[in-house]
């Protein structure tokens, strides 16, 4: 291609003029100068001439308007020195001088140039100096200060000083080219105000065409006061720019960063952000900051993840809440179960004590504060000496020293409970927590002592009142429990516990009155118990109690009538014949009265069994038994009855009545009974498969056979069908049943662990299986046994004496380590526990028999057989993929 | 059983004059003549908010947060519009 084909048509764009006017027209004025001056240097023609007169007026606007004051005054020094022959640069004249400053003010001195400067050109440049205040010249000093208290005025709204920025602008003529800003300035302070319409009364008056009414109109779209669609002009530029400064915030941009290194888990990018944030924005959004780092704490904790707690301690600023770090350290250990709980404790009490001393709180709840730390602080205790004793039952390696730790870590919460109520009475968990502990420790004085102290804060409280009542019966001193219990009813009069213990306390009531030879009384008190029979007491029951006062009374012959009623409602009368025979004993009636109803009961007791009837008699008896409230008569009372439960074969059992059996069974600690119990429990699970209570004390049973022996798939599928009969069944669980049988598949889980790490160690139990000696034993004994016991009323012979029998067959210990040696280790022992006890044992220089006796005296400890436990520094990193140690013993 | 702040739809960390009258609200809402059974609820849930033990418990221990990334960044957005704006950037509003 030629060179002129290439550019072709370009001879004409070289002419200077013809660019010049080209440049001019499309706004490219400093371009246009240059070539206008070219243009004219070649060939000064008039056309020229006025070309570059337009160029440099045009130039020196676009200098004024830029900023740059001085160069644009040079290059209209320059046009003027030329001097102006076109007709519109000379009208453009006197605008640039009033631009540039070069205009004389007016002989009024309250404007700007006199009459050579138009109004719009005033208004022109207020609003310029407004937004460039540097670009007034010095010589229009009114405009200078009016501009001047516009933008202080401005900027002390942005401060919040509204009234400072009202007293900045009064002083504005109402005539001022600033008089607009004036109205802009006041209506600002009203919509930061939130004072709608004052700002709109303002806003309203702007000039359409002036800056301040476009800011006004974006304002109000972005604020939402004003539709988009509704506004005076197009102010989508202005929105465009308010979000812009919005959503280009640091600060908000940085928090966007943290929130996606922390949803990524990318703790080290998250910490970096966070550090420069915080330092950066530490004045300016302290709230937000403390709300971050109440976000990563708690992330952290939660995690487990006590390396990064620990960075994050170290680069922020203590929570509000928690000045000393102490609370979430103590949380984090508590939930990395890495530490154990001693650095809880520590944690815990710095910080009650934080709580007390500091100022971070209110007053009111400083205390309370301090109080529900000490609680949870008595919690964790309460745990530790759970799992030292549950420990115990799982470790092969008996550690004696564990008892005393346990009991301890008791003493310790007691003391925690005690200052937690010291310093926050109202918190009732508190007091229930520690009676309960007490009764653990089995101090019930003091559980007594707490449970009336709790009164005192919350005298309402029904579950207290009806424990002391219950506490004072079970002690025989139903007169103390009477005001319990009225208040229980006074609480909760329609509740059936509420019932059933109101018959007690009234039934211990007449006995003791009865005692007390006050018999209108105790006739009295039979007649309101009459009243109120709960469901689950039988109607004789309160025939032999009468029957009781009126032999107390010496009136026989009534006496005899109530027994003749009671004996009325059985088709058998055999408990008939025990409760009076009790009753004789408690009531301290005749002993002719005593021994007839004795020896009615022994010949009635020895005849054939039926459902009914052995239903009864343990219901009578499990009430006695299981809160070990005596009697003279109570032990031959249990062993009758118990060896009418053990003839009662191929026997058509009601429902109710096999759950009183079992549950009277369960309740003794004999060997025998329990087998028993565990016939009969198979008979009610064949009969009543629905039944919860035959499969929870199955599961019980099952439990009984220690973590090395218990079958865990059938006992836990016990527990499990207990809980779910549960739900639908007629008669309930109690609660304290429920939950036990909760806890016990937990248990249970913890033992397949365990075992899963030591391997089954099978064990040879035949020894409690032989039900026959139990038979051998009581023939012909209790013939022995009651002749002339009836006569003596010394409590003393009446002891459980055949408990002892059984306690001797636990003693010999033969199913805990004489019999296994060595040769059984390689029965039932994974193969590397085997090499690792080898390998203990050659390094000893002892055999395998003697590292297992020490091992199992507690002489030797896991970390004598198995070496040092790995530490947690070879565990590094984040949470996700950190291994937690689990199953290490805690201390 | 029901979270009480779940249950009055309040946040942990509301202080004890925004629980009453989200109480309020929900009473109206929910009267006791026209809703017993929901009113029992919130008046229960209520009095456990108002309880300073059970409060101060929560703000104790509890270690589920409150906030998230995301509602930390709508607040600061929020706040930031509604905050006065800096003079030049309220300036630049007036161009076109």
């Amino acid at each position: 291609m030629s060179k002129k084909r290439k550019h072709g048509g370009v001879k004409q764009g070289f002419d200077p003029f013809l660019r010049a006017q080209r440049e001019l027209a499309k706004g490219n004025v400093k371009d246009a100068l240059k070539e206008a001056r070219v243009c004219f240097r070649e060939d000064p023609s008039p056309e020229r001439r006025m070309l570059l007169e337009r160029a440099l007026g045009a130039r020196a606007e676009q200098l004024q308007k830029a900023g740059l004051q001085d160069q644009a005054k040079d290059v209209f020094a320059e046009l003027t020195r030329r001097g102006v022959t076109a007709p519109e640069v000379q009208a453009q004249l006197p605008r640039l001088r009033v631009l540039l400053g070069l205009a004389e003010p007016g002989a009024a001195g309250d404007s700007v140039g006199g009459g050579e400067a138009s109004t719009d050109l005033l208004i022109e440049l207020a609003d310029q100096a407004v937004f460039h205040p540097q670009r007034i010249p010095d010589k229009y000093v009114e405009m200078r200060q009016d501009c001047l208290r516009v933008r202080a005025a401005l900027e002390a709204v942005e401060r919040g000083e509204d009234a400072r920025a009202a007293e900045m602008i009064n002083e504005i003529a109402r005539r001022s080219a600033f008089a607009d800003w004036k109205l802009f300035v006041r209506g600002l302070s009203a919509f930061y105000a939130g004072e709608a319409e004052r700002a709109r009364a303002n806003w309203d008056r702007l000039e359409p065409k002036r800056p301040a009414f476009r800011i006004a109109q974006t304002l109000l779209v972005h604020s939402g006061q004003l539709a988009a669609d509704q506004a005076a002009l197009d102010v989508a530029n202005g929105l465009r720019r308010l979000e812009y400064a919005v959503q280009g915030d640091p600060g908000c941009e940085q928090l966007q960063l943290m929130g996606q290194h922390f949803q990524a888990n990318h703790w080290s990018g998250l910490f970096h952000v966070y550090r420069a944030f915080r330092q950066r924005f530490a004045k300016s959004h302290e709230p937000l900051i403390e709300r971050v780092t109440d976000l990563l704490w708690k992330r952290l904790v939660r995690d487990g993840w006590e390396h990064g707690l620990n960075r994050l301690m170290s680069m922020a600023l203590a929570p509000r809440l928690d000045p000393g770090w102490n609370r979430a350290r103590a949380l984090m250990a508590e939930e990395s179960q890495r530490d154990g709980y001693e650095t809880a404790d520590r944690c815990w009490r710095a910080y009650a004590q934080e709580l007390l001393s500091g100022h971070f709180l209110r007053e009111d709840e400083r205390q309370i504060a301090a109080g529900l730390v000490y609680q949870r602080l008595a919690r964790q205790l309460v745990m530790r000496a759970h799992n030292e004793e549950a420990s115990q039952s799982f470790s092969p390696f008996y550690d004696e020293e564990d008892e005393v730790y346990a009991e301890e870590f008791r003493q310790d919460a007691v003391s925690c409970y005690q200052q937690s109520l010291r310093c926050a009475p109202q918190v009732l968990t508190a007091y229930k927590e520690l009676a309960s502990l007490h009764l653990e420790m089995e101090h019930d004085a003091k559980a007594v002592q707490v449970y009336q102290s709790l009164l005192k804060q919350f005298p309402d409280d029904y579950e207290t009142h009806h424990w002391l009542a219950n506490y004072y019966l079970e002690d025989d001193q139903p007169d103390k429990a009477e005001r319990y219990a009225n208040e229980a009813q006074r609480l909760r009069p329609r509740d059936s516990a509420t019932a059933t213990l109101l018959w007690n306390q009234r039934a211990a009531m007449i006995r003791l009155c009865a005692k007390k030879r006050k018999f209108e009384l105790a006739r009295h008190e039979c007649e309101l118990l009459a009243q109120q029979r709960p469901a689950d007491t039988e109607a004789y029951w309160l025939d032999l109690l009468r029957a009781a006062v009126e032999y107390k009374a010496n009136n026989v012959q009534q006496a005899e009538q109530y027994v003749a009623a009671a004996e009325a409602k059985l088709p058998d009368p055999t408990p008939v014949w025990m409760i009076m025979h009790a009753h004789a004993a408690r009531f301290g009636l005749k002993r002719e009265i005593k021994n007839e109803f004795g020896a009615r009961f022994k010949s009635a007791v020895a005849g054939k069994c039926c459902s009914q009837t052995a239903g009864q008699l343990a219901r009578i008896l499990l009430p006695f038994v299981t809160k070990q409230i005596k009697y003279t008569g109570l032990a031959t009372h249990r062993r009758l009855v118990l060896d009418y439960l053990q003839r009662c074969h191929d026997l058509t059992w009601q429902r109710e009545d096999l759950r009183c059996a079992v549950r009277f069974l369960d309740v003794s600690d004999s060997w025998r009974h329990r087998a028993l119990r565990d016939r009969l429990l198979e008979e009610g699970l064949a009969q009543f498969p629905e039944e919860p209570l035959f499969h929870y004390m199955a599961g019980n049973a099952g439990m009984e056979a220690g973590p090395f022996v218990v079958d865990i798939q059938e006992t836990r599928e016990h527990f499990q069908a207990a809980l779910k009969w549960n739900e639908t069944a007629d008669v309930k669980l109690p609660d304290e049943y429920v939950k036990a049988a909760k806890h016990s598949l937990v248990l249970l889980d913890r033992t397949q662990e365990m075992r899963g790490r030591m391997g089954d160690w099978e064990l040879e139990d035949d020894e409690f299986e032989d039900d026959d000696e139990y038979d051998d034993e009581y023939d012909g004994e209790y013939d022995d046994e009651y002749d002339g016991e009836y006569d003596d009323e010394d409590e003393d012979e009446d002891e459980d004496e055949d408990e002892d029998e059984d306690e001797d067959e636990d003693e010999d210990g033969s199913e805990f380590g004489d019999t296994f040696d060595a040769a059984d280790l390689d029965r039932v022992a994974p193969p590397g526990l085997i090499d690792a006890f080898k390998r203990a044992a050659a390094r000893m220089g002892i055999s395998m028999s003697q590292l297992l006796h020490r091992a199992a005296s507690g002489e030797l400890g896991p970390e004598d057989i198995l070496g040092p436990l790995p530490s947690d520094d070879e565990f590094p990193g984040p949470p996700k993929w950190r291994r937690k140690h689990k199953g290490a013993r805690r201390r | 059983m029901i979270d009480p702040y779940e249950l009055l739809s309040v946040s942990p960390d509301a202080t004890e004059e925004q629980i009453r009258q989200r109480y309020l609200a929900l009473v109206r809402e929910f009267p006791p003549e026209q809703e017993p059974k929901r009113f029992a609820e919130i008046r229960q849930a209520y009095d456990q908010l108002r309880d300073p033990v059970v409060s101060l418990q929560r703000r104790l221990f509890n270690v589920t947060a409150v906030d998230t990334f995301d509602t930390l960044l709508a607040a600061e957005r929020q706040r930031q519009r509604a905050r006065r704006l800096p003079t030049p950037v309220l300036l630049s509003l007036g161009e076109p």
